[in-house]
């Protein structure tokens, strides 16, 4: 037997004796209204005052109540009896606690309370098919709603599983329509950049346009229409064997030429002018084209022709480290540069030296 | 024969439990900030300060002449690497040996003292020349910028004209040229 019970055994023991010892209480006893539900509302009972029994008899005062102190009294009453259970009777006090225990136990006190037990195991009922989760369901028959699909097919072995594009999240499904219409697209494209090149015709001024020249085709068309350019060039151009008949001016009058540009300024025959070698010994019997005059127009020519004078570093010794600049060390030491000293004592002592001839 | 390198492994020691700072070979050292060591010379003027600079070049140059006996035989490189190690340790900057014709030039790059103590930097080097070559020569600074400090060293005539060319407005390299070509005529 618990606790609990024990102590209700006490109160309910002390109460007996209690109304035993008082006779004019087991009266007001026997007059109790029923006592109310635990939820009612006991301090605003719509109860008439006046029908209560109890203020009668309960109060021994002579003075009439006043209605708010009635209904005190009477919230009073009803607490202190509420635990009470009516009785019609009294009952003999039981002398110890084993008979109070033993009248508990014949009156029934106990079995109100039951043993706590744990509830029930979710059950894992069948799963129930689509269509049942529209309708509301209570919290013990929890429906799941799962959809399998077809398992991907094993990556064939030696390679590594490739996800699919479903679950990259990336499919693109073109309708059959927008996918014709989209391929129609690129073959309409194609057919703009495919140019018969008997079609294009592009007339270049007279000034730039050298003989045969005159017409830009395709690059398939001028492929052999440069070939034929070629081989009339070579026709023009003079042949190895002529070469040792060329003079040194007409070597060097041969424009230096640095963009694209410059070429296309230039007359045919100016192209022509141009020897043509083969071989380094015949490049070495030409002349070189520093003698002669550079264009005007051509300034990497004259670059070539005039490099500038490498610095003469001689003269300055810097060790670790350098920041000499150019003019400087040509203006500190103009002719040829005095041995460096083999120590630095050598060093300290001829610079002490300086200024001490005069 | 292979000259030895510098090496200042275990050259400074650091004594937290005694609270010194020995630097091997020298007294005790104080660390301070180099901003305020300036001031303090700066302060003191012109011949104090240049005092300090010689007493502690001389210092230098004892533990140069103590490291190696035959100092004098020392190449140009030997020289800097070991005069430049010196200098180092002693936080007045990175040294660079040039010669302009005749003329040494010693630049010390990254000097703290660079800003208003190239007068305490020359008589460093005086003093480390003196002690350690036994040469008295005269540094003469010829200019300061970004790429460091740089200084002439010349007898004191020589010193003396170079410094009135530079002060008459000349540039350090004419000035250099000028003491070329008078000491060639």
């Amino acid at each position: 037997m618990s606790l609990r019970v024990i102590g209700r055994l006490e109160a309910l023991l002390e109460r007996v004796q209690r109304n035993a010892a008082s006779p004019r209480s087991a009266a007001v006893d026997a007059e109790l209204v029923p006592a109310p539900s635990a939820g009612t509302e006991v301090g605003l009972s719509a109860t008439p005052v006046d029908a209560l029994p109890i203020t009668a008899q309960a109060s021994p005062s002579t003075a009439p109540l006043e209605e708010e102190e009635l209904l005190e009294l009477d919230e009073v009453v009803v607490e202190e009896e509420l635990p009470a259970a009516p009785v019609s009777a009294p009952r003999p006090v039981a002398a110890t606690l084993d008979e109070a225990l033993s009248e508990a136990t014949e009156l029934g006190i106990g079995e109100e309370y039951e043993p706590i037990s744990h509830p029930a195991p979710p059950q894992s009922g069948p799963m129930s098919a689509p269509g049942v989760l529209g309708s509301v369901a209570s919290p013990r028959s929890v429906e799941f709603e799962v959809t399998l699909s077809e398992p991907p097919p094993p990556p064939p072995p030696g390679r590594p599983p490739m996800p699919t594009l479903e679950q990259l999240g990336a499919v693109i499904d073109l309708e059959e329509e927008a996918r014709a219409d989209f391929e129609l697209e690129v073959v309409e494209e194609r057919s703009e950049a495919v140019v018969p090149a008997d079609e294009l015709e592009l007339e270049l001024p007279k000034s730039r346009a050298p003989d045969g020249l005159g017409q830009l085709t395709p690059a398939a068309v001028a492929h052999a229409s440069l070939a034929e350019a070629l081989s009339e060039a070579a026709s023009v151009a003079p042949a190895v064997d002529e070469l040792e008949e060329l003079e040194p001016a007409k070597v060097a009058a041969a424009p230096a030429v640095d963009a694209v540009d410059e070429l296309i300024e230039l007359e045919p025959a100016e192209l022509a002018a141009a020897p043509a070698v083969d071989t380094l010994d015949e490049l070495d019997e030409l002349e070189p084209a520093s003698e002669a005059p550079a264009p005007p127009s051509a300034p990497a020519a004259a670059a070539v022709a005039a490099p500038p004078t490498p610095p003469d570093a001689v003269g300055v010794t810097v060790v670790e480290r350098t920041a000499l600049e150019p003019a400087y060390v040509a203006r500190v030491s103009p002719s040829a540069p005095a041995p460096l000293p083999a120590t630095f004592l050598e060093l300290l002592d001829a610079s002490l030296a300086l200024g001490s001839e005069e | 024969m292979a000259e030895q390198r510098f090496d200042p492994t275990h050259v400074v020691h650091f004594d937290v439990a005694r609270g010194h700072i020995e630097l091997q070979g020298a007294s005790s050292r104080v660390l301070i900030p180099a901003s305020s060591l300036l001031d303090l010379l700066l302060a003191a003027g012109d011949d104090l300060a240049r005092d300090f600079g010689h007493r502690l070049g001389t210092e230098i140059g004892r533990r140069l002449s103590a490291r190696f006996p035959h100092l004098k035989e020392l190449s140009i490189a030997g020289m800097t690497d070991h005069l430049g190690g010196e200098l180092a340790l002693s936080g007045l900057g990175a040294l660079t040996v040039e010669r302009w014709g005749q003329a040494l030039v010693l630049k010390l790059k990254g000097s703290p003292l660079a800003e208003g103590g190239e007068y305490v930097l020359a008589a460093v080097l005086e003093g480390v020349l003196q002690r350690a070559l036994a040469r008295d020569a005269r540094a003469v600074f010829l200019a300061g910028d970004d790429d460091g400090l740089r200084f002439l060293f010349v007898s004191e005539g020589a010193a003396q004209k170079v410094e009135g060319w530079l002060a008459g407005g000349a540039s350090w390299p004419d000035a250099l040229a000028l003491l070329q070509q008078r000491s060639a005529s």
